[in-house]
């Protein structure tokens, strides 16, 4: 259901305008949207009542991904809710319905065309500046932005020029930078957890019989976290960049999962979260499958 | 106790001097976007102007892995005693102070903990007056005299009294020796007395933030079982970003990596920390994990040292990626409790 075009303001009250109408019909439990606190900051919201629906927001620093939430037992416990969606994360969704994780009709997606969202200095976060996805792809409900509705983004295909920057690294040097990123980890695991796809109900690293990584924050067990946690994303990381936003001492976590999105993009011409009905190319075996590396 | 009026200059000659006798000085340094405690080479390069590293003092005398002993094939164990690092931490502001105050209570609770009492011991600390509290503060909540210009727990108290000068006062003994090393500078007088008071009461009115705490001790404590902590946790996500940026959380784990056993920090916002060997798990909700926490700080730590295992620093807050607000869920908690009318009552 396509809403016609707004301006920001009148895109709030248009997403409060859903959200009241799907509590008040019991069509779900909860709405997970945005709201301003009392300090001025953006947060998430859980609204699962009409008359709270009014704190409902919509503007430049909705920056966290709320599909995160849909693998969280807070929600899950829940029969059904309601996510506002910018484009970016519906490609989170996309991807846990492709893993069998979210079930389409469990959910009620209301997807928010976003032209950038900002941090708070007011700065266009990364992610954006390349984006493809200013308006979600999969919506129950569309709130339209006048400004996505008529602007043609100028971004075709996707763009790594920050991975081949450190492809075209000497390999020590290559080392020693990511060296220097592991060292400041802290293992709070921040990148886990706010990581929509991360969604193991015991991650390895919390396995101790075999135990795979040591606990203790030293550079070795750091830096097999770091690769690791992306391996394990290959081939299913959307770029949602929610492990760069939410680490603590801004390691740029997404480059490693980048470098991974651009091998699986080279290899598999494939692209995580887009099409539901697809599966990632490393979950499933074709026979066209690349296999230089065997020979 | 005796002062001191020294620029920055002066200030600087202080840090080289301290480096010159041995001393490893730990100030806030740019660390990119980031201000960290670190260690600075020179007096020039520490900052002046900052609310509060992202981390703490707590990273320097309980860090967060060390080597606790060591052993070979034949079962000789070698204990590991931490080197005694003569060190100073410079611009420690009065709520991460407070927060030593705090560990040296845990780690010397049921016995004295050599780790740490090692570090404590060879700690200087210098600390630096807030003039300019954060709107997310509430250090002046707590009834133990923690306020933006509070000094007794330190050694050493600096005031920024303009854009030149700093008011240096000698709190211990050791501040006395301190102070004693300056040789710039010139005698404090009572119009620099006057204008740190000033400076004082501003900074104690831009803290607007307050908490009834023994109210709020007693409503948690009777609300153990409301809902309303399965409300107030539905956003956090359970990373251990509050718990290891907190200068207060002191928990651990102790794990043996080939020949040796380290001790490193945990986080009670992780699964696996409550986790038995059965397999069981009493907090297997997240919402249990962050009520643990909210209710070791304002609960369990004061039931033991009379005392909150908080210093209203607002670092849990300012670096959550979900902005859960602890101030807010605590301070909210008896109005919200009551309104939705279950629990142990108020």
């Amino acid at each position: 259901m396509r809403s016609k075009a707004f301006n920001r303001e009148g895109m709030a009250s248009e997403i409060r305008q859903i959200s009241r109408r799907l509590l008040d019909a019991g069509e779900v439990e909860t709405v997970i949207g945005y709201e301003v606190e009392v300090g001025g900051c953006v947060c998430p919201v859980f609204i699962d009542c009409s008359e709270e629906t009014e704190r409902l927001i919509w503007g430049e620093q909705c920056v966290h991904n709320l599909a995160t939430f849909l693998k969280k037992p807070v929600t899950k416990e829940r029969n059904k809710v309601a996510v506002i969606s910018k484009g970016c994360d519906v490609r989170s969704i996309i991807a846990l319905m492709q893993e069998g994780q979210v079930v389409r009709e469990d959910i009620v997606i209301i997807g928010v065309d976003c032209i950038g969202q900002r941090d708070e200095k007011g700065d266009l976060l990364l992610k954006c500046t390349n984006c493809r996805d200013h308006r979600p792809q999969l919506h129950d409900f569309l709130v339209v932005d006048a400004e996505v509705d008529v602007r043609r983004f100028d971004v075709e295909g996707a763009e790594y020029s920050d991975v081949e920057e450190l492809e075209e690294m000497p390999v020590e040097e290559r080392l020693g930078f990511w060296k220097a990123e592991a060292e400041k980890c802290i293992r709070c695991y921040a990148c886990r957890e706010g990581c929509p796809l991360c969604y193991c109900v015991e991650c390895f690293t919390d396995q101790n019989m075999p135990q795979y990584l040591p606990s203790s924050p030293s550079i070795q067990g750091n830096f097999l976290w770091l690769m690791m946690r992306a391996f394990d994303l290959a081939g299913r990381c959307t770029g949602c960049m929610e492990c760069d936003r939410v680490c603590p001492v801004n390691i740029p976590l997404h480059l490693v999962n980048r470098k991974l999105v651009k091998d699986v993009d080279e290899l598999f011409g494939y692209e995580a979260g887009r099409n539901p009905s697809e599966r990632p190319p490393l979950s499933v075996f074709s026979e066209e499958d690349p296999d230089e590396f065997i020979m | 106790m005796a002062k001191k009026v020294i620029d920055d200059e002066c200030l600087n000659q202080f840090v080289s001097l301290l480096r010159q006798r041995g001393y490893t000085v730990v100030a806030p340094r740019a660390e990119g976007s980031r201000i960290v405690y670190g260690e600075v080479e020179t007096g020039a390069n520490f900052l002046r102007e900052y609310i509060n590293p992202q981390n703490s003092p707590k990273d320097f005398l309980f860090p967060r892995r060390e080597e606790l002993l060591s052993f070979t094939d034949d079962g000789e164990v070698i204990a590991v005693v931490p080197e005694a690092v003569k060190t100073v931490l410079l611009g420690v502001r009065p709520c991460d102070a407070m927060a030593v105050q705090h560990l040296d209570k845990i780690f010397n609770w049921d016995y004295g903990d050599i780790y740490y009492n090692r570090r404590r011991r060879n700690t200087i600390l210098i600390g630096l007056a807030c003039n300019k509290p954060d709107p997310t503060c509430f250090c002046t909540s707590f009834g133990n005299g923690l306020g933006p210009h509070q000094k007794e727990n330190v050694d050493l108290m600096l005031t920024k009294l303009d854009e030149r000068s700093y008011l240096v006062e000698a709190v211990s003994k050791t501040g006395e020796e301190l102070l004693s090393l300056i040789a710039c500078g010139a005698p404090g007088r009572p119009s620099h007395d006057e204008k740190a008071l000033k400076l004082r009461e501003r900074a104690e009115k831009m803290i607007t933030k307050r908490l009834d705490v023994d109210t709020t001790v007693k409503v948690l404590d009777n609300n153990f079982d409301s809902d309303y902590w399965k409300d107030v946790a539905r956003k956090c996500i359970g990373c251990g970003i509050c718990t290891y940026l907190c200068p207060t959380c002191y928990c651990f784990d102790i794990e043996d990596e080939g020949t040796s056993r380290l001790r490193f920090w945990d986080s009670c916002q992780f699964t696996v920390y409550s986790k038995h060997a059965t397999g069981h798990n009493p907090r297997d909700q997240p919402y249990k994990r962050y009520r643990n926490r909210v209710y070791h700080k304002f609960v369990y730590f004061k039931k033991n040292f009379d005392e909150v295992l908080c210093v209203g620093c607002g670092r849990c807050k300012l670096y959550c990626p979900m902005k859960v607000d602890i101030f807010k869920i605590v301070a909210e908690a008896e109005v919200n409790i009551v309104k939705l009318g279950r629990g142990g009552g108020v």
